[in-house]
């Protein structure tokens, strides 16, 4: 169990070196001369030499990636070829938007998502069955900017109930977190009621129940426990899913995170910009991996052993 | 069994009715998007700017958009759209894919490793953010769209036919081929990658609807298929401006995406239960 754990530990800066080695070489494909574009149309070829120099874009490649790794470990991610403000400072003041987005649509696929797929399974084969798989495979099938597009349509312009877009009171984040909850809560349902049924026809079931307990410790105390591992495991995996979502979402929303931003640095080629957005986005998903990872062995005894 | 025929077959039915209907469907988007031109009751490029924005009425069942163009043939069109996304991403995925597993799997050891650290790095990117900064580079077009998803979704062919091949390997009659002298290229050929197709062709049925989905995410968001490319994501961004007046613009293109999906994961479901009911809950 330590090995296992201090072997994680070990791989995770590994994983994002690498990824920001990707990223950053990526983008170096990108079309176009990064100094022209910085220094401005009208910029004479001196002035786009000196700025390919205080760019560092004539060094050799290794040496700018050795930089930009220093300068991000000390939290310097560049300047912002579009607004020339510091990448770090635009990343602060959207990545709490998406995150709270992002949480609050984790928490509710995560509630609803496990509740229904175990109601789903205890109950198999009745009007709750049918009624949570029906909504699972609904909510597999369709993109999550046309519920929210649809979702708009009804509660903010027929019904008037909520607020068409923007940030600010709680009215607010129905819309966008319900629609980037709809397909995590799907997939997380489904997964939920297969796990549970797995569980349930064990004969470890069987002998809880045969020594006379309630249906309820039953399913509670000895089915759950079991049933949630491969749940959390999937748990974690939606975390990505949901962040991906979110640029969409946001897109859709008007709503000022980092999936917009992003969306905005690729259309304007703003090229500092969308690697930390990239590196931002990809840092946060490997780091939730981690400590789901960590926290399975926590609820897994078996592992305990390996 | 000796039951009557009658109920055997109603018995096969009702057991796979997930590929029948699926199937059925999938084959209907197939014709749909063969047979555009004779289906569509207009030209889905022609503009008529005397009846924009009209609502589903007898002469357009799906109403009209901003420019006058008919929605219900810019829908049946969009099918060639969906037709190719999945085609040329799927095939992409599955030509860097598989041999990349089957290589893993085959080879084992440092070359192993290797494979599977680069196939984890991809797997860590949330799909859309790698297709995103693949489309940064490449530029926004439908060909460099399907690019960027084929190279998301390597992994998951990677991986696949890596356990395949590691399970496989181990069989008795891999171990007579190799007792008969087979060269490792006939082994991997013959005998690996023949018996891991169905479960390829299993996930490949259940990766299909999430390439529409996330095709459709990109043309969505003006990373994907450009206007006036009649595609699906892209119609309902094109609706989203007038999502208060005219809901229809969206809606529509939004249900034909949620059936296509719907179909292919059925067929996939039903695929996988059918040809391997011990992968149920594992791809």
């Amino acid at each position: 169990m330590i090995h296992y754990i201090i072997k994680k530990l070990l791989v995770f800066p590994l994983v994002i070196i690498t990824v920001s080695l990707i990223i950053f070489a990526v983008l170096r494909f990108i079309p176009g001369d990064p100094a022209r574009l910085m220094a401005g149309k009208q910029a004479t070829q001196e002035a786009v030499e000196q700025m390919r120099e205080r760019l560092g874009l004539n060094q050799h490649f290794f040496v700018q990636y050795g930089k930009f790794l220093k300068n991000a470990v000390k939290g310097d991610l560049g300047v912002s070829i579009r607004s020339e403000k510091t990448v770090i400072s635009i990343l602060g003041k959207s990545f709490p938007n998406t995150f709270k987005l992002v949480i609050v649509s984790y928490v509710i696929a995560v509630l609803i998502g496990v509740i229904a797929g175990i109601l789903a399974a205890i109950y198999q084969y009745s009007w709750i069955d049918q009624v949570v798989m029906f909504l699972a495979i609904l909510g597999a099938s369709t993109a999550n900017f046309w519920v929210a597009l649809m979702g708009m349509n009804l509660f903010a312009v027929k019904l008037g109930w909520l607020p068409l877009l923007g940030t600010g009171s709680w009215k607010h984040f129905i819309l966008p977190a319900l629609s980037l909850a709809w397909y995590p809560t799907a997939l997380i349902a489904r997964m939920s009621r297969s796990s549970m049924l797995e569980v349930i026809r064990q004969d470890y079931i069987k002998t809880a129940r045969a020594k006379g307990l309630n249906e309820f410790k039953v399913y509670i105390k000895h089915a759950l426990r079991n049933a949630l591992i491969p749940i959390v495991t999937v748990i974690g995996l939606h975390f990505g899913v949901l962040l991906a979502g979110a640029v969409v979402t946001e897109t859709v929303f008007n709503w000022p995170g980092l999936g917009r931003l992003l969306v905005d640095a690729v259309r304007y080629r703003d090229y500092p910009l969308i690697q930390g957005s990239v590196l931002l986005s990809v840092t946060s998903v490997v780091t939730v991996n981690f400590v789901v990872d960590l926290l399975i062995t926590q609820i897994n005894p078996r592992l305990k052993f390996d | 069994m000796n039951l009557p025929k009658k109920y055997r077959i109603n018995k096969i039915i009702k057991k796979r009715k997930g590929i029948i209907l699926g199937g059925m469907l999938v084959l209907a988007l197939i014709f749909t998007g063969i047979l555009a031109p004779w289906l569509a009751p207009y030209d889905p490029y022609r503009q008529d700017l005397n009846n924009t924005l009209a609502p589903p009425d007898q002469n357009h069942p799906f109403g009209t958009d901003n420019f006058g163009r008919d929605i219900l043939s810019r829908v049946i069109y969009g099918a060639r759209v969906s037709l190719l996304e999945i085609f040329v991403s799927v095939s992409l995925s599955l030509i860097i894919g598989v041999p990349l597993g089957l290589i893993a799997g085959f080879f084992g050891g440092r070359v192993d490793q290797l494979i599977m650290w680069c196939l984890d790095i991809i797997f860590a990117f949330p799909g859309i953010l790698l297709a995103i900064l693949i489309v940064s580079v490449l530029g926004p077009s439908l060909f460099n769209m399907l690019i960027a998803i084929a190279i998301f979704s390597v992994p998951v062919y990677g991986r696949l036919t890596r356990n395949l091949t590691l399970t496989i390997k181990e069989l008795e009659y891999v171990g007579a081929a190799k007792a008969l002298g087979a060269t490792n290229k006939r082994i991997i050929f013959r005998h690996i990658l023949k018996n891991a197709f169905a479960p390829l062709i299993v996930q490949a049925s259940l990766t299909a609807g999430g390439v529409i989905l996330s095709a459709s995410s990109l043309s969505f968001l003006g990373l994907g298929v450009q206007p006036p490319i009649a595609e699906w994501g892209a119609m309902i961004s094109n609706g989203r401006s007038f999502i208060g007046i005219a809901p229809h613009l969206s809606f529509f293109p939004g249900i034909a995406i949620a059936i296509v999906v719907l179909s292919f994961n059925m067929l996939g479901d039903g695929l996988r239960d059918l040809l391997d009911p011990k992968l149920k809950n594992k791809i």
